[in-house]
């Protein structure tokens, strides 16, 4: 079976990496370690695609955060299948480098879809609806409200992009 | 002495006192008449005062009488003023009554008009939240222009980058030609930074004594970390740092490797590689075997996507079964990674590639093509001449790998005879075969995966074609062969005589061997015309 690369790109410390080892190895710690370069983790799940349970395997790369996206992000965002946008809603100008990040994605991986994780839900609200809908229409995205740290809405984030990234491809034949 | 009176004289004397005397006496005759005459307008004087006292008199005495009839006429004013008030009163207290009805009537329109407030007050309420759904309904409009001109902008940044990125390239190249030395860079900053990576790697690398070594191989290490930054630029080499342990990794790698060789320059390798080579090219080979003790094997083969880092094949040697090997699509994914950051590193594809690196104890050979990466995983210490062998077998794939199709279909099928991955395994020595079996499977898998060239797969169709030429039994019936895109199978499609020549048929494809999935959609002529 063939894996599924894909990536998590962000600002530093919004908790891309808090995000994966929630879905990947169901842990959390407050401790903030910064990614330097690039970590790959694997996870095999199973995931209901149009109606039916299929076994999946993903190469998730958490990649160094950044504001924006830089060489570093997009080279190694190259041939992913998706990507999650993961932003931090305690910061107040969090969006605006989520759609940055959203649009190197378009524009170097076109068609590929995106996930929109906004996260540390458990201590900041979510963003206005508004914002949300303006999101969904520019980029057709899956959006959640994330909590790395109670785990909420984590793997489902994770299992919905398969979900579209697979699914999207078995919709074309 | 006397003078003498003169008669004369007296005379003279006497006249004029005489004159003087008579001019006295007229004097005082005016003075009298002007006295008489004062007296008499003094009189008259006294006369008029006198007249005018009495006028006078008459005059105050007409006056009191007069003011009798004035105080009378002052009390008939004083009635009609009195009169008057009065009246005026009246009129104020009418007015006063008439301004407390006002009041009233006042007071009652200010409490209608407090009403109307209030309702007004209601309406601006709900116009403003209506306002405020609108403004709402704006900002998202706002929102999307906005999305629009950062994608705009996005879009020029992108195409700056890329003018950047050229730039780059360009300076790289120049600074190639131009040779710096390494003395440019630093070296104190070099030393500092590659010293402690060094001493963790070396200690990773199970050295005892690291510091010993490291003055042992520490200067070989510098020589070659050195050419690798030598090769590209100042800001490159700031980028570089965090990864410097894995070239340092490398370089330790290579020193060991150096200094252990001369004990192991017995091993056979070149007939390792002969037999390997005899499989790729189609002669025949016989099982080769390691000799015990010899620690040197290829533990896997992988076949990976150069971008994406995705495994697309690989194969684990026998051999390897008992270590706890890495998870092979995240080694494809950090090879993948590794090869991407060293290529932008050391300058454009194929130059810059990293042909060889270090994974904890294993060596890592790495060969690519601008879409694929092949990597062979071995353990062990490679003897002197490995590296040249592998570097030559790895491009013999590579080369067939490009399109170099001949003998191709022999290849594949040798490859995928069962009995190659057993040979000699009936003597229950350790057999090269594992080894063999990667690679071998590894330069199948090629050809599966480099199937999306369209030469390559118009090959096979036309050898499927050709098979159904040669069917003599065939050649009157219409089939096609056809394939839709590179993700769906060869399809093979038309009618045949009857079943039997359906089953001559699909030998003959099997026996080509495809790499691809062939389906048949092939009716036959005795069940259409039942
Ligand atoms: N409360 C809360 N804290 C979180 C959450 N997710 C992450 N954090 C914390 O945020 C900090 C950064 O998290 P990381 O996951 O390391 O962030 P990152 O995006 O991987 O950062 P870089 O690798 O530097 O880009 C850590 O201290 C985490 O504990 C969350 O959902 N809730
Ligand atoms: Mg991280």
């Amino acid at each position: 079976m063939k894996a599924h690369k894909v990536i998590v790109i962000g600002d530093f410390g919004v908790g891309k990496t808090s995000l994966i080892r929630r879905y990947v190895l169901d842990v959390f710690s407050d401790q903030y370690r910064a990614t330097l370069g690039v970590h790959l983790y694997k996870h095999s799940d199973i995931v209901p695609i149009d109606g039916t349970e299929q076994q999946v395997k993903l190469v998730l790369w958490d990649i160094e955060g950044a504001p924006l996206p830089g060489e570093q992000m997009m080279r190694y965002s190259l041939g992913a299948s998706g990507a999650i946008v993961v932003g931090d809603l305690t910061r107040p100008d969090m969006i605006e480098p989520m759609r940055r990040a959203a649009d190197m994605i378009e524009a170097r991986l076109p068609g590929r879809p995106i996930g929109f994780a906004f996260n540390k839900h458990d201590i900041a609200p979510a963003p206005d609806d508004s914002n949300i809908a303006a999101l969904k229409d520019r980029y057709g995205a899956l959006i959640t409200c994330t909590s790395a740290k109670t785990g909420d809405a984590v793997p489902n984030l994770f299992r919905d992009l398969t979900a579209r990234i697979i699914g999207g491809k078995g919709g074309a034949v | 002495m006397r003078q003498p009176i003169n008669p004369n004289f007296e005379r003279m004397r006497l006249e004029a006192e005489r004159q003087r005397l008579a001019e006295l006496e007229e004097r005082s005759g005016t003075l009298r008449e002007m006295l008489e005459s004062q007296v008499e307008a003094a009189r008259k004087s006294n006369d008029a005062l006198k007249a005018e006292n009495a006028a006078l008199k008459s005059a105050l005495e007409a006056q009191a009488n007069s003011g009798g009839a004035k105080a009378a006429e002052l009390e008939a004013r004083c009635e009609a003023l009195a009169a008057e008030l009065s009246e005026r009163l009246a009129a104020e207290r009418q007015h006063q009554a008439e301004l407390k009805a006002l009041s009233a009537s006042l007071r009652s329109q200010a409490e209608s008009e407090r009403t109307t407030a209030a309702a007004f007050e209601a309406r601006c309420e709900a116009l403003n939240a209506e306002l405020a759904v609108q403004a709402e309904n704006d900002a998202e409009a706002h929102a999307k222009l906005e999305s629009l001109r950062n994608a705009l902008t996005a879009e020029a940044e992108g195409a700056q980058n890329k003018a950047a990125l050229l730039e780059l390239e360009i300076k790289q190249l120049t600074d190639r030609i131009t040779e710096v030395d390494i003395a440019a860079y630093e070296p104190e900053r070099l030393r500092t930074i590659i010293t402690p990576a060094l001493t963790s790697a070396l200690r990773e690398a199970g050295q005892e004594s690291p510091d010993e070594m490291a003055n042992v191989i520490a200067p070989h290490i510098l020589k070659t970390v050195k050419t690798e930054i030598l090769n590209s630029e100042q800001e490159l080499v700031e980028a570089i740092h965090p990864r410097l342990g894995v070239l340092i990794k490398m370089a330790v790698t290579k020193a060991v490797e150096d200094l252990n060789r001369k004990v192991d320059n017995a091993l056979p390798v070149d007939r390792w590689i002969a037999a390997a080579k005899g499989r790729i090219t189609g002669a025949p080979a016989a099982g080769w075997l390691l000799e015990d003790g010899n620690t040197f094997i290829v533990k896997e083969a992988m076949l990976i996507e150069r971008q994406s880092g995705v495994l697309l094949a690989s194969e684990r040697s026998e051999m390897d079964v008992n270590n706890a090997s890495p998870d092979e699509d995240l080694m494809a994914g950090m090879i993948a990674a590794l090869q991407g950051f060293a290529s932008e590193a050391y300058g454009a594809t194929g130059a810059g590639d990293l042909r060889r690196f270090s994974f904890t104890e294993d060596t890592v050979y790495l060969r690519g093509t601008p879409t694929k990466l092949l990597a062979l995983r071995c353990s062990g210490v490679a003897p002197p001449e490995v590296e040249a062998r592998v570097d030559e077998l790895l491009e013999i794939a590579m080369e067939r790998m490009n399109g170099d199709g001949h003998g191709d279909v022999l290849m594949i099928d040798d490859f995928n005879k069962p009995d190659v991955a057993e040979t000699g395994g009936a003597s229950g020595s350790k057999i090269v075969a594992g080894v063999l079996g990667a690679v071998a499977a590894v330069i199948a898998l090629i050809w599966g995966h480099s199937a999306v060239t369209n030469a390559h797969e118009s090959r096979w169709i036309s050898k499927i074609e050709q098979a159904i030429a040669e069917d003599d039994q065939l050649g009157p019936y219409p089939l096609s062969v056809s394939r839709e895109d590179n993700d769906s199978p060869i399809l093979v499609s038309g009618l045949v005589p009857n079943a039997a020549a359906l089953k001559a048929l699909e030998d003959r494809i099997n026996w080509s061997a495809s790499p691809f999935d062939i389906e048949l959609n092939i009716a036959l002529v005795s069940e259409v015309n039942r």
